[in-house]
This record gives structure tokens, C-alpha cells and sequence, in this order.
């Protein structure tokens, strides 16, 4: 029989660590071998174990999940975290990716994934909980979308006072504020504002932004003046 | 130019009469003598026998013509003189009148005229000039009231007013001292809430005055002003000290407003006397005066209640927000850490019994609870979030934001175009973090219930000394000034929260909305002098 695989369990909840080490005892491949319930433990009891596998909670009293996860992947190149969360947000996994953890179970489906997960990240691959894969997909998608707009460019269709709007518009300022700017009323500054993102195809004020960021009509960083 | 036309053709008529009665008179009289100046001659004819009668017939004749001529020129020359005479006494007196009159009209209130003999012009003169003199008090006396108004409308701090309105008061009185006493609002204790002039001794003499003995209360009793020509009396504690200064005390003013005395003003000067103040009518000025103070006094104090009961509305609603952010966030973080945990126990145990037991409807049973399990726990976590999102406490307003928009954008089949400016990894300080989240949920939730839009922009934006962020959709809009400008009801409440969580930060928040032309809503917070350490606690944990 292969060698078992060495579990760190990390959680600040006796509960769970015991429903843990029960659940993962029973698998015949694994072995707990330390517990820990706060960060700073973790750290060091994977240091002094040296585990396969991590299984960690988020958010700990004290140091937290993500932080001590950073700091023991650091340091021990063999070891692999499995984040155990209820968080299903996806700023959680990004962060919990970013921190160096291969694998991410929520805990609505620990009873049935934790096991998978720990053999997947043991075996070098990423382990997310299925949901996430959908989310990760769609936001490059969309992402892409995004960049392709509207390229075609008619800045130099716009008349002086259009490009005048444009700028204050992409800075921020109310149409009210542009009014009393440029001594127009309010509604004429709609007008302009109206026709110059028409001729600029634009459909919104983010794509009109992002159009003039492009353009270096405004600056990236504003300093307020 | 009427009134000349109308003076000539009246000399012209006169000139005319007085030539004809002159003429007829004359006339007659040349008559009478001619007859009895030939009885005469007949008579004395009788008695030296007879003369031809035609010599006699033509003297005569030749005399009654030179007699006519000669009557004839003199008339027309004491005529002229008359003429002249009249001209000088009546239309020239009249036309300086009525120059007079006409300057008066046009406002110059000095003009008068000069009064000569002692005829009904002269006396109609007379009459004028003391109308005139009236109308200049009157008008002084509306012009000194007007100026006070002005003064008291300036400003609605009650010491500040009083300043300006002492100030006003004394420099229109040609005064040199003075002071005001405002009672509480108990009517028990008054203080001096503004002097001018009034020496160091006399104020605290004055200080210890007790409201209720000398010449304040009889003021404060009768409501009456009380005005001192002169008289050697001590209506006031302060008065001794007013006089080794070389001043006296003039005049005590009741500050009244709705008929309530509110305060006292006290007035002094120098002992050569103000003659304004003491003119028959200035009572009247000064009652006027010190009903209007009396108003400055209750506008005053009014704002200041109404300002106190503002500040008191913001730090209640301050803290009822802030109570209410902590009572969700400790009722979610309860859900999470306790409820979570147990049920994640659960799970995992139900999940360990499936497979000893043999029978598969007890398998079932157990499969059961384990997916009900999970599903509470599912639950239990949309309803933290939705209390309050643990994203924003511990990675910040950015990922809160755009966790919120993925879920937005699913449940309303509306995409959200989201940028962030500035911000990256970068904390604000909670409050701002929490408002500004806010702000962004009821404004979406707004355009997700009435704009109808297509796009929607979310642009957020760090500027160092301010955060700023844009909710912009192009959906049906509405009339935004009409809206906001209505007292708070059912469907404008969620744009006061807005306002409201911005101004409690020292931000502002401005919608611009007409129909038809979309929806964009402006908050901005300044970030200097907010302490910016981060996130807030994160400790007691649990994932």
C-alpha cells in the first residue's frame, strides 16, 4: 500500500476539526497528523510536521487563513493548502489563489469533495469547487468583450466644445457643474454630450472613461484640485 | 406747464375785468358830471339873456372828448400798475411755492419757503413748511427702521446681531454708549450679549443689577420704553459709572416680539442732549426699534433651536446607521462562526454514516438530512451576505462591489459596466467603505426597479483628498429636483439615505435626472482628516 498522505488540519472551531479528522480518518489513503486553530499554529505545526496537505479555514482568530497560507507554501514547497470555506465569493478564491493555495471547497460540500480535493492537490493539479471554474471562464470572456469596443474613432469629428465636454464629463463633473463651467445651461451640455457620444459610438459614461483614458484625455490618477 | 398756462390766461381774465369795470366807471361818472355841468351852464346862461345855443352845445362836446381821452389813459396806467403789483404779490409768491413743492416731490425733504407778510399765502406757507419738517422726521425715522432691518437680516447668530443692530442703533442716534440684556428662556436671568462704550464698572454693575429691581424691570414689566430728559435719577446700577465717564443715561428699550419682552436695550451718551431722541414722537421710533430687535432676538433663537435639533438628528442618525451596520455584521458573523460550523459538523458526520448502514432506505434518509443540511447552510450564508457582506470587512470595498455587481448582474439580467480608478489595493477607512457600498446597492437597486436602462456605469474613483463615485444609467429618468425637493415619503426615501450617508461623512451626493435622459448619481467624500488604518477588526474569525 502507498505511503498515506499527511493532513495538517486548520480550523477555529473544535467542531469541525473533530467532523474533519473523523471524515478524513475514514479514508484509507490519509492521515492526520496535526491540528491547528489559529494561523500562527498553522505555520508552525506544518514547519515541524511538514504535511502533504493543509486543510485551512479562511478566517481565524489572530493571523488569518490567507496569511498563514502565503507564509507556509512559502517556505515548504511540498506542502499544498486546500482553503475550507463557507465563502463562495469569488474575491475569497482570488485571494485564496493569490496566496498560493491549489484547492478550494466550500464547506455545504465537504463531506463529499474535501477527500477529492486533497487527492487532486496532492497529485500537483488545482481542485475548485465546480461552481467557480463557470465564474473564472465568464469573467475572461467578458473581460474580452470588454477591451474589444468601440475602436473606431471619431475624435476628430468633435467640435471644440464636445471635446471640452468630453474631458469634464470623463473627469467626473456633473452636467451642472460643466454648465456653470462653460456657461452653457444644463441642457445644452446634454446635447453636446448626447452627440459626442454618438459620434464616438459610445454607449455609456464607463465606456466614455475608458475611451478617454485611451485617449490621454484624462489623467490615470486624479489629484483633487 | 399746466399750471402756468393756467396762471397767465387768469392774469390775462383779471387785466380784462378790471380794464372794463375801469372804463364803465370812468364813463359814468364823465356822464354825471357832464349833466350837471350843463344845467350849470344853462342856468347861468338864463340869467345873462340868451347866447346861441350851438357855440354852448360844441364846448361842451369838446370837453366831454378830452375828458375821455385823459380818463381813458389814466385808467390804463393804473391798470398796468395794478398788473404789476399783482404779478409780484400773488403769481411770483405762488411760482416760488410751487418750486418748493416740486422739490419736495422730488424728494429733497430740506426744501422750505420762505414766509413773507402775513396773508393767507403766508400762512399757507407756514403750513407747509411744518408738513415738511414732519414728513423729514417721519422719513428719517423709516429710514433709521429700514437700515435695522437690513442690519438684523444679515445674520442669525443672536450675539452677532445684537453687535450690529447696538452699532446701528447708536450711530443713527449719534450715541456713544449702550447694551442689550437678553432674558432665558425661563425669564429668570438675563445676560449682556452685546456692549459698546460702556465702561468696565458700569458693565459689571450692571452684571449684578438684579433683573428684577431698577429700571430694566419696570421695562421688562410694562413693556414700555422709558426715554430720561435729563433728570438727575439713578434708573440703573450702572448709571454712577456711566456718569464718572462723563455720560448719561438716555433711554431703556423693551425688546418685544408676539408681545413677550425678550430684552432690554439701554442707551446713553453724552449729557448734550440728541435732539432726535428727544422728540415728542421718538417713543413711538423706539418702541418700532425694539419690536424689531425683539424679532432679530426670536429668529435667533429659533435657528439656534432649530440647529441644535439638527446636530442632535445627525448624531442620532449617525449612530442608529452605525448601530445598525454592527448588529447586522455581529448577526451575520454569528451566523457564520456558530450556525456555519455546526451545520458544517453535521454535514460531515451524516456523511460518515452513509456507508456503515446497510439498508437503503435508512441510506436515503441519511442522504437526505445531509442535502437539507447543506442547503440551510447555503441559506444561512445569502442571508449573512445579504445583512452584510463579510467581503467588505475583510477585503475591502472593491472586491465587496464587484461581488455584488456578479450577483446583481445575474439576478436583473442587467450588465454593469464597473471601473475602479486609483484604488487598487487599497483600503479606505470603514465608514467610508460602508457608505459607499451602500450608497452603490440602493442606487442599483433603484435603476433595477424603475430605470428600464440598457447600460449601467459604476465608476469609482480615489483622488487622494476625496473618493468619488458615479452610478450612471441611461434608463427613462425622472424630474430629480422635483423628487428631491419633497418632503421625504415612500418613494424618495431611498435618495435621502443616499444624501443622508454622504452628508454624515461630509460628502455630498447630487442626482441628475430629467425624464428620458437617464439617471446618474454623484457622491463625494472627502478623505483628509478621516483616519485610514485599514480594515477593522478582523478578529473573531471562522470561515
Amino acid at each position: 500500500m502507498a505511503e498515506k498522505i499527511r493532513l495538517l488540519v486548520v480550523d477555529d472551531h473544535p467542531v469541525v476539526r473533530a467532523g474533519l479528522r473523523m471524515l478524513l480518518s475514514a479514508q484509507s489513503d490519509m492521515e492526520v497528523v496535526g491540528e491547528a486553530s489559529n494561523g500562527a499554529t498553522a505555520v508552525e505545526r506544518a514547519l515541524e510536521l511538514k504535511p502533504d496537505v493543509v486543510v485551512m479555514d479562511l478566517k481565524m482568530g489572530g493571523m488569518d487563513g490567507l496569511a498563514a497560507t502565503r507564509e507556509i507554501v512559502g517556505r515548504l514547497s511540498q506542502t499544498k493548502v486546500v482553503v475550507l470555506t463557507m465563502h463562495s465569493d469569488e474575491e475569497y478564491l482570488r485571494q485564496a489563489l493569490d496566496a498560493g493555495a491549489t484547492g478550494y471547497v466550500l464547506k455545504e460540500a465537504v463531506d463529499t469533495e474535501i477527500a477529492v480535493a486533497i487527492r487532486v492537490v496532492q497529485r500537483g493539479e488545482v481542485f475548485l469547487y465546480p461552481s467557480f471554474t463557470r465564474v473564472l471562464v465568464g469573467d475572461l470572456i467578458q473581460t474580452e468583450e470588454m477591451d474589444d469596443s468601440s475602436e473606431q474613432d471619431g475624435y476628430g469629428l468633435l467640435s471644440d466644445r464636445e471635446k471640452e465636454v468630453l474631458r469634464l464629463v470623463a473627469l467626473g463633473d456633473t452636467n451642472r457643474e460643466i454648465a456653470e463651467r462653460l456657461f452653457l445651461s444644463v441642457r445644452t451640455v446634454e446635447t453636446y454630450r448626447a452627440r459626442l457620444m454618438e459620434k464616438l459610438n459610445l454607449k455609456s459614461r464607463g465606456e466614455l472613461v475608458r475611451y478617454a483614458l485611451r485617449k490621454g484625455i484624462r489623467p490615470d490618477e486624479l489629484g483633487d484640485s | 406747464m399746466k399750471t402756468r398756462k393756467y396762471y397767465r390766461s387768469l392774469r390775462f381774465k383779471i387785466t380784462v375785468g378790471l380794464l372794463l369795470a375801469v372804463v364803465a366807471i370812468l364813463a359814468i361818472s364823465s356822464y354825471l358830471r357832464y349833466v350837471s355841468f350843463r344845467e350849470l351852464l344853462i342856468g347861468s346862461l338864463a340869467l345873462s339873456a340868451a347866447s346861441p345855443e350851438q357855440i354852448i352845445q360844441a364846448q361842451l362836446a369838446a370837453y366831454v372828448r378830452g375828458r375821455l381821452i385823459l380818463s381813458a389813459v389814466s385808467v390804463a396806467v393804473i391798470v398796468i400798475i395794478s398788473e404789476l403789483m399783482m404779478s409780484e404779490m400773488v403769481i411770483g409768491r405762488l411760482g416760488r411755492f410751487l418750486r418748493a413743492v416740486k422739490q419736495v416731490g422730488r424728494g429733497n425733504l430740506e426744501a422750505r419757503v420762505t414766509v413773507e407778510g402775513d396773508d393767507e399765502i403766508a400762512e399757507l406757507a407756514e403750513a407747509f413748511n411744518r408738513m415738511t419738517e414732519e414728513l423729514q422726521r417721519e422719513a428719517e425715522k423709516l429710514s433709521t427702521l429700514n437700515t435695522l432691518a437690513v442690519t438684523l437680516g444679515q445674520s442669525l447668530d443672536l450675539e452677532d446681531v445684537m453687535r450690529t443692530a447696538l452699532d446701528e442703533v447708536l450711530e443713527l442716534m449719534g450715541l456713544g454708549a449702550g447694551w442689550i440684556n437678553v432674558q432665558d428662556e425661563q425669564g429668570e436671568k438675563s445676560r449682556i450679549v452685546a456692549s459698546r462704550g460702556l465702561p468696565q464698572a458700569a458693565a459689571l454693575a450692571h452684571a449684578h443689577c438684579v433683573w428684577n429691581r431698577g429700571i430694566c424691570a419696570d421695562v421688562l414689566d410694562s413693556g414700555q420704553p422709558r426715554v430720561f430728559r435729563g433728570e438727575r435719577q439713578h434708573p440703573c446700577p450702572a448709571s454712577e459709572h456711566l456718569e464718572e465717564e462723563g455720560l448719561v443715561f438716555h433711554a431703556c428699550l423693551p425688546l418685544k416680539s408676539k408681545g413677550r419682552v425678550l430684552g432690554v436695550m439701554s442707551l446713553a451718551g453724552v449729557p448734550s442732549t440728541n435732539p432726535w431722541m428727544f422728540a415728542e414722537d421718538s417713543l413711538d421710533t423706539l418702541t418700532a426699534i425694539g419690536r424689531q430687535i425683539g424679532m432679530a432676538i426670536e429668529s435667533a433663537s429659533l435657528y439656534e433651536e432649530l440647529h441644535q435639533k439638527e446636530v442632535l438628528r445627525r448624531q442620532l442618525l449617525e449612530r442608529e446607521i452605525t448601530l445598525r451596520e454592527k448588529e447586522r455584521k455581529r448577526i451575520a458573523r454569528e451566523l457564520h462562526d456558530q450556525t456555519g460550523q455546526r451545520l458544517t459538523s453535521i454535514i460531515m458526520t451524516l456523511g460518515l454514516l452513509e456507508e456503515p448502514i446497510s439498508t437503503p432506505e435508512a441510506q436515503r434518509h441519511v442522504q437526505d438530512l445531509r442535502n437539507m443540511a447543506a442547503q440551510v447552510l447555503k441559506e444561512i450564508r445569502n442571508v449573512a451576505l445579504h445583512l452584510r457582506p463579510s467581503v467588505l470587512d475583510d477585503l475591502g470595498l472593491l472586491a465587496a462591489l464587484r461581488h455584488y455587481l456578479k450577483g446583481y448582474q445575474n439576478r436583473y439580467r442587467l450588465l454593469v459596466d464597473f471601473q475602479a480608478l486609483g484604488l487598487d489595493g487599497k483600503r479606505l477607512p470603514p465608514d467610508v467603505e460602508t457608505a459607499l457600498f451602500r450608497v452603490t446597492q440602493q442606487a442599483l437597486t433603484n435603476v433595477a426597479r424603475h430605470a428600464q436602462a440598457q447600460h449601467v456605469t459604476v465608476l469609482l474613483e480615489d483622488r487622494g483628498a476625496s473618493v468619488m463615485l458615479i452610478v450612471e444609467d441611461d434608463g427613462r429618468g425622472f424630474d430629480a429636483d422635483r423628487v428631491m425637493n419633497t418632503h421625504p415619503h415612500e418613494g424618495n426615501l431611498g435618495l435621502y439615505c443616499m444624501r443622508e450617508r454622504a452628508s454624515l461623512l461630509g460628502g455630498t451626493f447630487t442626482i441628475e435626472s430629467t425624464p428620458g435622459t437617464g439617471t446618474t448619481v454623484f457622491v463625494r467624500i472627502p478623505l483628509e482628516g478621516i483616519e485610514s488604518d485599514g480594515r477593522e477588526d478582523s478578529t473573531a474569525g471562522g470561515g
